[in-house]
C-alpha cells in the first residue's frame, strides 16, 4: 500500500490562494480604507476579478473586492506605508489633544504632518519614458479638469493650481515642437491630439463654463488620481523640455512690452503671460535645423518598421510638414466672445500668431487696430459703428479647427459671419469600409479629400452668395493666395520626385537638334510599376478568393456582386452630376450674358 | 528665625530684642542684595528670558557608547613584582624567559622593498578611488532627482529578469527595493483612456452623423424599456391577482376557524392513530435474499468481463471517441480564450455594484447652435473621467454610503399624578 499523505486542505492551493478580499489586505496592512484606496492608486494596484469567484472567496458566494495576495505583499515594501502607519498615530494625538481642548497642541501637531512624496513611484511605474507617453491621456485630461475646478474647501488650491500649470506647459510643449495633429470641438469639450516623439497623445479639455460638479462622483478619489498624475506630468514636461533645449520652469523669450497691470504683481503677472500661450518660450540653445533635410534612409527604416510602403510613409511626413506650417503667416485678431485658450493653442500650434483685445486678459501683443492682421475671428453680429477693416477676413472659430483637421487653410468665404457654417466633422471618425458607393464631392470635399479641386469649390461658393464686388474680389485673392501656396509646397516637396523621365526627353531633344548622324541615347523603357502592381494584386486576389471555403463561397459572390451593383450607381450618379452642373454653369454664363446686356442698354 | 533659646528673654524691650536676636540671617541676605545690586540688579527681580537661554541643542548622546556593555576591568598587573618571575629577581643578567612570537620577514631586502612600493601604490588608489565616490555621491546629491529616465538608453529593460536570481536577490537585499512584479506592467483593459468622441457629438455635426448618435440612443432607450417589459412579464404578470390587502390577510389567517368546533366530532370516530409496524422476515426469506444477492453479483462480473473481453474489438471506435473527445477540448480552450479576449475590452465585475454607463451625450437637432458662442454642452467631464476609471477597471464602482449617526432615543416614562394617586385621578378624568 501506499502511505497515506497528510489530507488536503480545501481551499489551501490553487487560486483560493491567490486572492486576497479587502478587509484582509486592510489588516495586513494595518491602514484605515481611506489610506489603503490611495496607497492602491498611487501604487497602480488595481482590484481584480478571479476566474471562478467562489472557488477564490473560498466557498463563499458573496460579490467581494478581491486584491492579489502578491500585490498586498508588495504593498508591504512600499516606503509611504510608514508614512502612512506615522500618519495614524499622530492623528490620534490629534483627537487627544482636542479633546482635551488643547487647540494649540492639535495644531502644533497638525503642522508638523509627516510629508510625502511620489517621486519613486514614477520610475517604478513607468520605467522607461515611452510608457509614460503612453499613458499620458488620462493625466492631462484630468488635470486640465482640475485645473478649471473652483477652489473649494475639498479640493486644495495647490492642487489646482499645479494642474493649470502643468497643462499649460504641456501645451506650450505641443506648440513648440508643433506636434498638434487634430482638433475637435465636441459638445463635450475640446479634443486635441497631439504627436509627442512618436505617439499620439490625446486629451480633453472641456469648455470653460461655470463648473457644476457632480454628485455621485467620489472627489477624494479624483484628487488622489490628480495628485500622482501631476507628479508624472511634471517629470514628463521637464524630459520633453529637454528634449527641444528649452528652459524648464518655462520663461518667456520676449520679455512683456504690454503695460503692467497694477493688480498682479509680476511674478503673478509672468506667470499669467505663461498662461496666455502667446509668447515662444526662451531656448538654452537654438535648435539645429537637420530634422528638415529628408533623411531618405531613415524614412526607409520607420516604413520598415511600421511594414509599410516607403511612398505611404513619405506622403504622411509630407502632410505633416504641411500642417506643421498650416497657419504661417496667418495672424489672427480673437474676438472677446470667442474661447480664447484653445484657438490661441491650436493657431499657435500650427505656426500662426494671434492676439486679443489687451483688457480681456494678459498676453496681447498687438491690437485690433493693426493693418497686418489677416484673420479675425467673430462669434457674433459686428457691433453697429465698429470699424470693419478691408485688410482682412472676418471668420467664425470653426475656421480654425476645420482647417486643422482639413490639413489645408478652409475657403474663408464659408465661414464669413452670419453664414451657415459647413458641418463641424470628427477627424476621430474612423474610415468606413466603403464599397465603392457614391459620395456626393460636397462630402469628399469636407473629408479634406479633394484638395487639388478646392479652387472650383471657391468659386461656386462665390457663385450662390449673393456677394459685393468686393467680396467677390476677395475671394479671387484668396483663391490666387491658395494656388500660389500650393505651387509652392509641390514645388517644396516634390522637387525629388519629380520624373527622371521627363529629364531625358529634354535631353533628347537639344540633341537632335545638334546632328542628327550622331548617335542618339536610346529611350530608357519605361516600367509602369504600378500597373504590374495593380495586375499582380488582382491576380492574389483570385488565388485568395480560391481558398474560400465551399459553403462560404455563395455568401462572397454575393458580397462581389453588390460591389459592382454600387460601383455602377456610384458611375452613373457621378455622370448625372457632371450633366447636372453642366447645364447649372450654362445656365448661369446666360444669366451673365442677359445681364451685360441689359446694362448695356440701360 | 527665631530668637536663641537662651532661656527666658524679655520680649517686651526693643533694647533686649536688639541684642539678644539673631540678626545673621537677615544681614546675610542683605549682603547677598548688595552683592546682587552691585552685578546688574536683583535676580529675582529679572525677567526669565534674561537669566536663562533655552538649550535648543539635544544633549549629544553617542548610542553606541552607552549600548555598548562595559566589561569589568582587570586590575593592572605589575609586571615588574609577578610572582613567577620572583625567583629571577635574584638572578642578575638573566632573560626575561618571554618568547616573542613572530616570524622573521626573511626575504631579501630588494623584494621587500618592492612589495612596500606596491603597498603604498595600491593604498593610494583606493584612496583616491574613495575620494571619486565620495564627489560622486555629493554631486548626485547636489542634482535635483527631476529625470527618472535620464539613464533610458544606457539600461537594459529586458534585464531585469534575465538577470541570474542569486544576484538579483543579494542586489535587492543590498539595495533594500523590492521589484515591482512585471504582471503589473499588463494594462487593465483594453479600452482607450480617452474614448474618440462620437461624429455626432460635434457642435455642428453632420446631418447623417447625428442621425446615427440619435438613432444609437434610441437603441438604448428600447434596450431600457424591453428590460423594463421583461421584468413586469416575469414578475406583475406572473402573479396576476391583486397584491394581498388587510382584509385577504385577515381572511387568510382565520381561514377554517369557524369550521373547526363541527369538524372535531367527526375525527374523534374516524381516526385511529396507529402506527403501521412491518413484518420481521422469516429465515427463509432472508436466505433467499442474499442467494438473490450472490446470482446477481455474478451475473454482473461475467458481463463485465465479456465487455472487457469484447473491447479489443472495439478499438477503432475507441480511437475515434477519444479523437472527438480531443477536438471537443481544443474547440473550447478556443472558446474560452475568445471569452478572455473579450473580457479584456469590457468592464468586469470588482465588486458588489456593477458598472452603470453613463447616458449618452447628444444634443437633440431643436438644441443644436448655430455657432459656438450657443453651444450646449452635455455631459460632465469629471463623471465621464470617473466612469472610465471604472470602465477600465482601475477602480471599482461603488455606491455612495452615507452614514448617518443614529442617536440612541432616550425613553423613560414620566411619573404622572396617576401613578402616584390612581384612583382620585381616574374619577378627576371622568368629569
Amino acid at each position: 500500500m501506499t502511505g497515506s499523505g497528510k489530507m488536503k486542505k480545501k481551499y489551501a492551493s490553487g487560486e483560493a490562494s491567490w486572492y486576497m478580499t479587502r478587509k484582509q489586505a486592510l489588516d495586513k496592512l494595518q491602514v484605515n480604507l481611506r489610506d489603503f484606496r490611495r496607497l492602491c492608486i498611487l501604487k497602480g494596484i488595481y482590484p481584480r476579478e478571479p476566474i471562478k469567484r467562489t472557488r477564490a472567496q473560498k466557498g463563499s458566494t458573496e460579490k467581494k473586492t478581491l486584491y492579489y495576495k502578491k500585490d498586498i505583499q508588495f504593498l508591504l515594501h512600499e516606503p509611504l506605508i510608514w508614512k502612512m502607519w506615522d500618519m495614524k498615530a499622530r492623528h490620534k494625538k490629534i483627537q487627544k489633544s482636542k479633546g482635551k481642548r488643547d487647540f494649540e497642541g492639535a495644531q502644533r501637531l497638525n503642522k508638523g504632518r509627516p510629508k510625502y512624496d511620489l517621486d519613486h513611484l514614477v520610475k517604478e511605474r513607468y520605467p522607461t519614458f515611452s510608457d509614460a507617453l503612453n499613458d499620458l491621456d488620462d493625466p492631462l485630461s484630468l488635470c486640465s479638469l482640475f485645473a478649471i475646478m473652483p477652489t473649494v474647501s475639498k479640493l486644495s488650491e495647490a492642487l489646482v493650481s499645479d494642474c493649470r500649470r502643468l497643462t499649460v506647459e504641456f501645451m506650450h510643449y505641443v506648440i513648440e515642437s508643433r506636434a498638434l495633429r487634430k482638433a475637435f470641438i465636441s459638445i463635450k469639450g475640446y479634443y486635441f491630439q497631439a504627436e509627442v516623439q512618436g505617439i499620439a497623445v490625446t486629451w480633453v479639455m472641456p469648455h470653460h463654463f461655470v463648473y457644476m460638479r457632480p454628485e455621485n462622483v467620489d472627489m477624494k478619489v479624483m484628487a488622489i488620481f490628480s495628485e500622482f498624475y501631476t507628479t508624472l506630468l511634471g517629470f514628463v514636461n521637464y524630459r520633453l523640455y529637454h528634449s527641444l533645449n528649452l528652459m524648464y520652469p518655462p520663461k518667456l523669450a520676449l520679455t512683456g512690452a504690454t503695460p503692467t497691470d497694477t493688480c498682479m504683481s509680476t511674478r503673478e503677472l509672468d506667470d499669467e503671460r505663461v498662461a496666455a500661450l502667446n509668447t515662444p518660450l526662451a531656448r538654452a540653445r537654438l535648435p539645429d535645423d537637420a530634422d528638415d533635410a529628408d533623411d531618405d534612409a531613415e524614412l526607409a527604416l520607420m516604413a520598415a518598421a511600421a511594414g509599410e510602403e516607403l511612398e505611404e510613409v513619405r506622403r504622411r511626413r509630407q502632410r505633416t510638414r504641411r500642417l506643421q506650417r498650416l497657419f504661417a503667416g496667418c495672424r489672427v485678431f480673437i474676438g472677446r466672445e470667442v474661447p480664447r485658450e484653445p484657438m490661441v493653442f491650436a493657431i499657435r500650434a500650427l505656426g500662426g500668431t494671434c492676439s486679443w483685445d489687451a483688457s480681456c486678459a494678459p498676453g496681447a501683443t498687438y491690437s485690433e487696430t493693426d493693418e497686418t492682421i489677416t484673420h479675425q475671428l467673430i462669434d457674433r453680429a459686428m457691433p453697429q459703428g465698429a470699424k470693419k477693416y478691408t485688410s482682412r477676413y472676418y471668420v467664425q472659430p470653426q475656421w480654425v479647427f476645420d482647417s486643422v483637421n482639413c490639413g489645408d487653410l478652409r475657403p474663408v468665404q464659408l465661414y464669413f459671419p452670419g453664414v451657415e457654417l459647413p458641418p463641424h466633422l470628427s477627424p476621430f471618425k474612423e474610415e468606413e469600409v466603403t464599397w465603392g458607393e457614391y459620395v456626393p464631392p460636397d462630402k469628399l470635399k469636407l473629408l479634406g479629400q479633394l484638395q487639388g479641386t478646392e479652387q472650383a469649390a471657391a468659386e461656386d461658393g462665390v457663385g450662390d452668395n449673393p456677394s459685393s464686388d468686393e467680396d467677390a474680389d476677395e475671394d479671387q485673392e484668396s483663391a490666387d493666395e491658395k494656388q500660389e501656396d500650393e505651387d509652392n509646397e509641390e514645388s517644396d516637396g516634390e522637387e525629388e520626385d519629380s520624373d527622371g523621365g521627363e529629364e531625358m526627353e529634354d535631353e533628347s531633344a537639344e540633341d537632335s537638334a545638334k546632328a542628327k548622324m550622331k548617335v542618339t541615347p536610346g529611350k530608357i523603357e519605361k516600367v509602369d510599376d504600378r500597373k504590374d502592381k495593380m495586375k499582380e494584386s488582382k491576380e492574389d486576389f483570385w488565388m485568395r478568393a480560391r481558398m474560400i471555403k465551399k459553403k462560404d463561397k455563395h455568401r462572397f459572390y454575393k458580397l462581389l456582386k453588390r460591389k459592382k451593383l454600387m460601383q455602377e450607381e456610384a458611375r452613373l450618379l457621378t455622370k448625372k452630376r457632371q450633366i447636372v452642373e453642366k447645364e447649372m454653369a450654362e445656365r448661369k454664363r446666360q444669366e451673365k450674358k442677359q445681364m451685360k446686356t441689359a446694362l448695356a442698354q440701360t | 528665625m527665631g530668637a536663641k533659646s537662651k532661656g527666658r528673654i524679655p520680649r517686651n524691650k526693643k533694647k533686649s530684642w536688639k541684642k539678644q536676636v539673631d540678626i545673621s540671617e537677615v544681614d546675610e541676605y542683605l549682603d547677598d542684595v548688595r552683592l546682587q545690586e552691585r552685578f546688574g540688579g536683583l535676580v529675582s527681580e529679572k525677567e526669565s528670558d534674561e537669566i536663562f537661554t533655552i538649550d535648543k541643542s539635544p544633549d549629544e548622546v553617542n548610542p553606541d557608547v552607552l549600548l555598548r556593555q562595559k566589561r569589568p576591568k582587570r586590575p593592572k598587573v605589575d609586571q615588574d613584582n609577578l610572582r613567577c618571575f620572583q625567583n629571577l629577581k635574584g638572578l642578575p643578567g638573566a632573560k626575561v624567559p618571554v618568547k616573542h612570537n613572530y616570524i622573521k620577514d626573511k626575504r631579501p631586502e630588494y623584494i621587500k622593498a618592492k612589495t612596500n612600493r606596491k603597498k603604498a601604490a595600491s593604498e593610494l588608489l583606493a584612496a583616491v578611488s574613495n575620494d571619486i565616490a565620495l564627489k560622486k555621491g555629493e554631486e548626485k546629491k547636489k542634482q535635483l532627482p527631476k529625470d527618472p529616465w535620464a539613464d533610458d538608453e544606457t539600461a537594459d529593460p529586458a534585464g531585469d529578469w534575465l538577470e541570474p536570481a542569486l544576484r538579483k536577490m543579494r542586489r535587492c537585499r543590498t539595495e533594500g527595493t523590492v521589484r515591482r512584479p512585471l504582471y503589473m506592467r499588463v494594462k487593465r483593459s483594453l479600452l482607450p483612456a480617452v474614448e474618440p468622441p462620437h461624429a455626432g457629438q460635434s457642435y455642428h455635426p453632420e446631418a447623417a452623423d447625428h442621425s446615427a448618435l440619435l438613432e444609437e440612443a434610441v437603441l438604448v432607450e428600447h434596450k431600457k424599456e424591453a428590460d423594463f417589459q421583461r421584468w413586469e412579464r416575469q414578475t406583475t404578470a406572473k402573479f396576476p391577482s391583486r397584491r394581498p390587502t388587510e382584509a385577504d390577510w385577515i381572511k387568510e389567517m382565520s381561514g377554517g376557524l369557524g369550521e373547526d368546533e363541527e369538524e372535531k366530532g367527526d375525527d374523534e370516530k374516524s381516526v385511529t392513530l396507529v402506527k403501521k409496524v412491518p413484518k420481521p422476515k422469516t429465515r427463509q426469506q432472508r436466505r433467499k435474499m442474499r442467494e438473490r444477492e450472490v446470482a446477481e453479483r455474478q451475473r454482473l462480473a461475467a458481463v463485465t468481463t465479456r465487455r472487457s473481453e469484447n473491447e479489443v474489438f472495439r478499438v477503432r471506435t475507441i480511437a475515434k471517441e477519444l479523437r472527438a473527445r480531443e477536438a471537443r477540448t481544443v474547440e473550447r480552450q478556443a472558446r474560452r480564450l475568445e471569452r478572455q479576449c473579450a473580457r479584456a475590452s469590457q468592464p468586469l465585475t470588482l465588486g458588489r455594484e456593477r458598472f452603470e454607463p453613463t447616458s449618452l451625450e447628444l444634443n437633440l437637432t431643436e438644441e443644436l447652435p448655430g455657432s459656438l458662442r450657443n453651444i450646449r454642452v452635455e455631459g460632465d467631464p469629471l463623471q465621464e473621467r470617473f466612469k472610465s476609471l471604472q470602465k477600465r477597471n482601475i477602480i471599482e464602482p461603488r455606491v455612495r454610503t452615507t452614514q448617518k449617526k443614529k442617536f440612541k432615543r432616550k425613553r423613560f416614562d414620566r411619573i404622572t399624578a396617576s401613578d402616584r394617586e390612581p384612583n382620585k385621578l381616574k374619577t378627576e378624568r371622568n368629569f
